[in-house]
């Protein structure tokens, strides 16, 4: 299991990594292993505009369909379209060519609130107990 | 477990262990008028006694024979006793979807083969184990097109020649959300009908819907006039007719999700599709055609026409009239539209000793597990009818249901033309219907219908019902049930009444 030192997590297993004046966001390794096998992305139309905590699109794996939520509120500027064809490549690399969407934040201190990897990682072995 | 009723002595068990002595003591808190009437119910029966009386009831049934031409949504076609005797089998004897597909192969292979049949039949590259009816299929069609929009697109357009009741089952499916039913207003604008509690919502979107028409006729954009054009059936000179098609994708604009049509319509006629996905296409705007299969055994599948979505009243293929119900809800979309596609798939698959086997695909975006998010509020299917029409279409062949579609149209058009003769009687002039059409009469149908049902004949549907400036039409379903003799009787009958 790998927890990235570089980005910032959320209690509902997405990741943010700050990238110029944009976020790039994912789902966790811890994340897509609870998920199983990925068959589907569904991600958001470049250009809308959500809210910090909103949904911006769904996993679906063999086991369950969940939605994705903003870690950070702004304008969607990019979205992982590749993952249209290969989907499990979230299962692949979860931080990297599995990233899901990159977001213009309009308040790019809503990232200070979000775990650190330490922290995410004890966070994710309490779930266990 | 076994159900075993309580016995009189364990109920008085139970009194006295409680200290009651009858069970109407436990309900002296009521007040008396609020209880339970004693029910007067006609003491037991032998079997044989049972079987009299019901064979006496049934006996009072009207039977559908060949002397009906009634459709509308539901016509009187041949059902092979194979049909019938293959879905009873118990094996297949419950509709509900089997959860636990390994101990379910032979159910799921059924279903797996009408998916396929029927993606054939309506040249679409998915089908799913249905829905209720064609009302209802096209009402989800309605939703899913609003959800592949992700909610941007909140109009519905709808053809006129769509069926007047499926288009309430529409209302009603769509009264709680924020989307509009709009139809076109005379002069090809496209005003809003509303859906059924949005008053305040439809008029406002309707004023700005008239822009969008872009014939500029007076009227257009106008809710009221629109929804009377609508109820109306069309005006009587131009039913909704030709120029409609033009019309929708004119009308069709960067709100609407889809426009919706039947072909052939609720008048029996057939439309020309090829242009129209490609014009709402390059709006972005997608087209469902709702149909009747066995118009498909002899025409250009819709999914060839470019069709996002396919629905149709599956009873035709091997489902009894009964009432009106159980029928069958097909419906067929893309693959791009898949995952928004509501209702169970079958899928085919291997098993770890690549065995072929089946299972229920695409699960996950169902209620079961993500019941907020479910495409669809159905939670069980119409399993048997689907069987029914598997077996149907097994049965036929595409050779086979050629032949039927064959009938229905030679048959339909003989009876227009013998019916055109009669001093009076109108059909229409371009001739370009399935197996209904519309006859004009010098009077009331619904008199014309009541005083040949006296002699035993069900000339066809009183459109009045409908469509009140059509209360002088009649629409006559023929298929290959009714003989050369039935059509003649069917004429003579309807010169006796009309001259």
């Amino acid at each position: 299991m790998t927890f990235d030192k570089d980005v910032k997590y959320l209690e509902s297993h997405e990741w943010a990594r700050k990238d110029g004046d944009v976020v790039v966001c994912g789902i966790s390794d811890y994340a897509q292993d609870s998920l199983g096998d990925i068959v589907f992305v569904e991600l958001p139309e470049v250009g809308a505009t959500l809210k910090k905590g909103d949904a911006f699109g769904v996993v679906e794996s063999v086991k369950a369909a969940s939605d994705v939520y903003m870690p950070v509120g702004g304008e969607i500027v990019e979205v992982n379209s590749a993952l249209e064809e290969t989907p499990e490549t979230v299962n692949e690399a979860p931080f990297g060519e599995g990233w899901l969407i990159k977001v213009k934040p309009s308040d790019a201190s809503e990232l200070d609130g979000l775990m650190s990897a330490d922290e995410y990682q004890k966070y994710t072995e309490g779930l266990e107990d | 477990m076994a159900y075993v009723a309580n016995t009189d002595r364990d109920r008085r068990a139970m009194l006295e262990s409680i200290g009651v002595n009858s069970v109407a003591d436990l309900f002296k808190d009521i007040p008396e008028e609020h209880r339970f009437p004693d029910l007067e119910i006609p003491p037991p029966l032998s079997e044989l006694d049972v079987t009299r009386e019901i064979e006496a009831l049934a006996e009072r049934n009207a039977r559908v024979s060949g002397m009906s031409f009634l459709g509308g949504g539901a016509w009187n076609h041949f059902i092979p006793r194979a049909v019938p005797n293959l879905a009873s089998r118990a094996e297949f004897a419950t509709a509900y979807t089997p959860y636990q597909p390994e101990a379910s192969q032979g159910t799921l292979q059924a279903m797996f083969e009408y998916q396929s049949m029927l993606c054939e039949l309506t040249g679409m590259e998915v089908v799913n184990a249905s829905h209720y009816d064609g009302a209802t299929s096209v009402a989800e069609a309605a939703l899913m097109a609003y959800n592949a929009a992700r909610g941007k697109r909140t109009r519905i357009l709808v053809s006129g020649g769509l069926h007047p009741q499926y288009r309430r089952v529409m209302q009603t499916y769509l009264q709680a959300m924020d989307v509009e039913l709009a139809a076109l207003a005379p002069g090809g604008g496209a005003g809003s009908g509303g859906a059924g509690s949005g008053a305040g919502r439809s008029g406002a979107a309707g004023g700005g819907s008239g822009a969008a028409g872009g014939t500029g006729s007076a009227g257009a954009g106008a809710p009221a006039a629109a929804e009377a054009f609508h109820a109306a059936g069309g005006s009587p000179q131009d039913p909704v007719g030709e120029a409609e098609l033009k019309q929708l994708a004119a009308a069709a604009d960067e709100n609407t999700a889809c426009v919706i049509v039947q072909n052939p319509d609720f008048f029996g006629r057939m439309r020309n599709l090829a242009d129209l996905a490609e014009e709402l296409h390059a709006k972005g705007v997608l087209l469902v055609v709702h149909t009747d299969p066995i118009y498909l055994g002899l025409a250009r599948p819709p999914g060839a026409d470019g069709a996002d979505i396919v629905t149709g009243e599956g009873q035709p293929l091997g489902i009894d009239l009964s009432f009106g119900g159980p029928y069958l809800g097909i419906f067929a979309t893309t693959r791009k539209l898949v995952r928004r596609m509501p209702g169970r798939l079958v899928g085919q698959t291997t098993d770890a000793d690549g065995n072929r086997g089946f299972v229920l695909t695409l699960n996950t975006r169902e209620q079961h597990i993500r019941r907020e998010k479910a495409t669809s509020n159905i939670c069980t299917n119409q399993g048997l009818m689907a069987l029914r029409a598997a077996i149907y279409l097994a049965l036929m062949g595409p050779v086979g249901l050629r032949e039927v579609a064959s009938l229905c149209y030679h048959k339909s058009h003989y009876a227009a033309a013998e019916i055109d003769k009669l001093k009076g009687c109108a059909v229409p002039d371009d001739n370009r219907f399935f197996k209904e059409f519309v006859v004009e009469l010098p009077r009331s149908a619904s008199e014309v219908v009541s005083e040949l049902t006296q002699q035993g004949i069900s000339p066809g549907l009183d459109l009045g019902r409908y469509f009140e400036p059509r209360r002088n039409q009649l629409l006559v379903a023929v298929t290959e049930m009714n003989t050369r003799d039935d059509i003649d009787a069917l004429v003579t009958a309807l010169e006796s009444v009309t001259q």
